[in-house]
């Protein structure tokens, strides 16, 4: 058991590595403490200037929320894409480990990562934007970015295998990214959107948990947000079954074609 | 002056297409403005606010322009390093400052596309007015922005040819220029201090001059006044170009940040 | 040297150190120094093609750099057409041209054509001149049929090929050309060799590095052998192969390593030097001697039975020069 988890460990310390690793320690921090906190900044300030109001608690919980989503699409999609490259791709679908256990384990550090990314969101919102967490539910705060880190990873996990088709990645993942600051409301309400898009935004994950989060953050525990983290769960749970099936059928395709290179 | 210009327009050609080529540029070039108007108002839908086309058009446009420069020029250099470029541009002839100046220009004319596509989301598909009051000091206000754009961007790569990490630190100036810039909200939300660091940034005095100029200039002295310190400003950033380079010309090759290795 | 002598040189290297500082550590950097180029001096002649040999590291690719304007000596002298490249790099730029080996420094995304033709722009290349040279590149590097082709469809060949092509854009008087032919394949390294000839033949000097001893010996006039940035041997390939007066080479190839025949080898005092090579057919030993006919029959005795796969005498060739040089400087 203890080998299992030790290379559980090994193999998610590795992925991370590989994404981040070559940045010397300034730039590491430039990137991944500096650069969300700004992005924070500009789109609470965003907020606050357009709606006009100082009260920019559920803005600044969505777009901590959308760091942390960063990560777990990117994660998951952006090691995908590297393995791609490096051609070992096809030795872990091949690898007859549990294919889920193998990629969960390889974005494990992007889940710490993307916690402690959403605890930094929150304490640029107590020191600079006035935001008050003391009626805040901390631990059912945390389970529902959990939640909705897990439904980000399903999403990154159908994108990446997406990804082995469409030959360019990073594209779609910037468009991703674009698409869920759009449509999960952490900008707007999901309701001004026209209504045949409103149905987009509750097909993507993190919509319902950015709703979950900014009712637990009011203090209103009701019995909605379990609904909403419920489903929440489930859309990520799809996700990541269409992602794999896709993952299943090109490897199948690609063992049947010798000529399709998708690995 | 005629090879003068033969060199930057061969660099503007070569590396507009270079760059073109590359799927991050093109999702800033094609797919970011539309994104970025869509976001801006859907967000300005419920209050329906006076000028939203003109805050739109601008706000988007600029941080395309930002978003452009700071994912291909400053980038460049460093990917010319990767490429082993650098090295062969850098010891030709040319002056350096001339060719990257051409790269400048050329991203900065990509730039310019994605604002137009901006305008014509918000036009056409938003439905949208977008209206010009002053239109000849709109054009003043415009021609200034291109090159404090253009002055702007060239410190800075030039700057960063001393680094080999130029490229990810390139990436964490996105957001704050947007911020301390006044791009998309006005600067007067900021802090004090950070306000006065806002006024040696030319974007600040670019942004707040097409503003002005789109919705109807309030007072054309305090315009005009915007206007000369915009242009100081440039001026100052080309001097600095031109006396820094010398430095970095000595430094690069001290260092040897030239080549990868 | 005397003065009168020297100005036929137009490269002259003289006492040329760089070193490299590099920082480890995260926040209480620690500098750590390394000597690239050591107290290096060479000269070279106008028309000459001069060949600069030496282990990975030995400091070739960095002395290019520093004649080429790229790279600031440490310390030391450099003059090349008798400027300075540090101080008139200027002066000195148009007038000469490098190519660092392998498929970079080229503009993949757009055809061969178009980066002549950019690069001819930064040389400030007149049109007619331009109209006249760049066909005239493509075809003496053989790429004419292929010059409006992206050059990211180009094999590595054709790649290098089109750098050869770049850097004779400006028609410079001396080339520095860095492993060129690596990764070639033996014809393609073969036309290399004979457009380097060529080029020295119109009057050009070239100064090139490479990895392969028969290039080397086939194609420079003299050769300069640098080992951890310092000189270890200058003269033609010829005087080199004299010098060491082993004219010989016994190469035995075994299917398995034999510690006792080295043991016996080693007794031996008519082989001057023993060299073991490990590689995935067989393991080679190599004997330099200056007269087989002694060591032969002390030789076959030592050998296990079973073992031996061939045995071959040879001329020493450069190759053995250079690695006597190489391994025989202290680490
Ligand atoms: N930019 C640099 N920073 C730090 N060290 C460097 C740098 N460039 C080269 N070095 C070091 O200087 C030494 C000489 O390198 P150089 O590239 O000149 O060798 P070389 O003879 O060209 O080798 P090769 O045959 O592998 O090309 C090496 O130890 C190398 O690690
Ligand atoms: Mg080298």
């Amino acid at each position: 058991m203890t080998g299992i988890m030790g290379r559980f460990f090994r193999q998610s310390l590795l992925s991370y590595k590989a994404l981040y690793g070559y940045l010397d320690t300034k730039v590491y921090l430039l990137v991944k403490v500096v650069n969300p906190i700004m992005q924070l900044i500009f789109f609470t300030l965003l907020c606050k200037y357009i709606y006009h109001t100082d009260d920019v608690t559920p803005w600044l919980i969505g777009n901590s929320f959308l760091l942390s989503v960063y990560n777990s699409l990117f994660g998951v999609g952006i090691v995908m894409n590297n393995e791609r490259h490096f051609g070992t791709l096809k030795l872990v679908i091949a690898s007859p480990a549990n294919k889920f256990l193998v990629f969960v384990g390889r974005a494990f550090f992007h889940i710490l990562d993307g916690l402690s990314s959403v605890i930094l969101g929150l304490l640029i919102g107590v020191l600079l934007f006035h935001l008050n967490v003391t009626n805040m539910n901390i631990l059912l705060f945390f389970i529902t970015v959990l939640i909705s880190m897990f439904a980000a990873m399903g999403m990154g996990l159908f994108i990446g295998s997406l990804g082995l088709v469409v030959s360019d990645m990073n594209l779609l993942l910037n468009l991703s990214m674009y698409v869920l600051f759009i449509f999960c409301g952490a900008n707007f309400p999901v309701e001004r959107l026209p209504f045949f898009l409103q149905n987009i935004s509750y097909l993507l994950p993190v919509t319902r948990g950015i709703e979950a989060c900014r009712l637990i953050a009011e203090g209103r525990i009701t019995p909605h947000i379990y609904h909403l983290i419920g489903m929440e769960f489930v859309t990520g749970a799809v996700y990541m079954c269409i992602g794999f099936l896709f993952l299943i059928i090109l490897e199948k395709l690609a063992k049947k074609s010798a000529t399709l290179d998708v690995y | 002056m005629l090879p003068i210009i033969n060199v930057i327009f061969s660099s503007l050609n070569v590396h507009a297409r270079q760059n073109f080529a590359r799927a991050t540029f093109q999702f800033v070039i094609l797919f970011q403005p539309i994104l970025l108007s869509f976001l801006l108002y859907m967000m300005l839908r419920g209050s329906n606010p006076v000028h939203a086309g003109e805050y739109i058009v601008v706000s988007s446009g600029l941080m395309n322009l930002w978003s452009s420069i700071i994912f291909s020029s400053a980038g460049d250099i460093d990917r010319e390093r990767y490429m082993g470029t650098l090295e062969c541009i850098y010891v030709s002839p040319s002056d350096f400052r001339l060719i990257f100046l051409g790269h400048v220009l050329g991203n900065l004319l990509l730039g310019l596309f994605s604002m137009v596509l901006s305008s014509i989301c918000v036009v056409f598909l938003f439905g949208l007015q977008v209206h010009i009051e002053n239109p000849a000091e709109f054009l003043c206000a415009f021609t200034l922005s291109i090159l404090s754009f253009t002055a702007i961007s060239l410190l800075i790569g030039l700057i960063f040819t001393l680094s080999r990490s130029a490229r990810i630190l390139m990436n964490c100036l996105e957001y704050p220029i947007y911020i301390l810039c006044g791009l998309v909200f006005p600067i007067s939300v900021l802090p004090k201090a950070l306000q006065f660091i806002a006024y040696v940034l030319s974007p600040t005095w670019a942004a707040q001059l097409l503003r002005e100029s789109m919705a109807g200039i309030q007072n054309i002295r305090i315009f005009y006044f915007d206007l000369i310190a915009l242009s100081i400003l440039i001026l100052v950033y080309f001097l600095l170009t031109i006396v820094l380079f010398k430095k970095i010309d000595r430094r690069v090759r001290i260092d040897g940040t030239l080549g990868v290795h | 040297m005397d003065q009168e002598k020297q100005s036929e040189y137009i490269i002259e290297v003289q006492n040329l150190v760089r070193d490299y500082v590099s920082h480890k550590g995260v926040f209480r950097k620690k500098k750590h120094t390394v000597r690239a180029v050591n107290n290096l001096s060479f000269f070279v002649k106008k028309g000459e093609i001069f060949g600069l040999l030496g282990a990975n590291g030995a400091g070739k690719t960095t002395t290019i750099k520093i004649l080429t304007t790229l790279l600031a000596p440490t310390s030391g002298s450099v003059s090349i057409l008798g400027l300075d490249p540090m101080t008139q790099a200027k002066a000195l730029r148009p007038r000469i041209s490098f190519v660092f080996g392998g498929e970079r420094s080229l503009y993949w995304r757009i055809t061969g054509r178009e980066n002549l033709n950019y690069f001819s722009d930064l040389y400030h290349i007149s049109n007619e001149i331009k109209k006249r040279r760049i066909p005239e590149l493509l075809e003496l590097v053989g790429l004419k049929d292929h010059a409006d082709e992206r050059v990211e469809t180009y094999s590595k060949g054709m790649k290098q090929r089109l750098q050869i092509a770049r850097c004779l854009v400006n028609d410079p008087e001396i080339i520095f050309l860095d492993e060129p032919t690596i990764g070639l394949d033996p014809i393609g390294a073969r036309d290399l060799r004979n457009i380097v000839k060529m080029l020295a033949k119109q009057g050009k000097t070239v100064l090139i590095t490479t990895h392969y001893m028969y290039e080397a010996d086939e194609i420079c006039g003299r050769v300069a052998i640098v080992n951890k940035g310092k000189l270890v041997a200058l003269d033609t390939p010829a005087n080199l192969k004299a010098q060491t007066e082993h004219t010989s080479v016994i190469e035995l190839h075994l299917n398995e390593k034999d510690d006792a025949l080295l043991k016996g080898l080693n007794q031996i005092k008519e082989i001057d030097q023993i060299r073991a090579n490990h590689t995935d057919q067989y393991e080679s030993v190599s004997l330099q001697c200056k007269e087989p006919r002694t060591v032969f029959p002390q030789l076959f005795p030592l050998i296990g039975t079973g073992h031996l796969l061939s045995v071959r005498t040879r001329e020493a060739t450069l190759e053995d020069v250079y690695i006597h040089y190489v391994s025989q400087s202290p680490h």
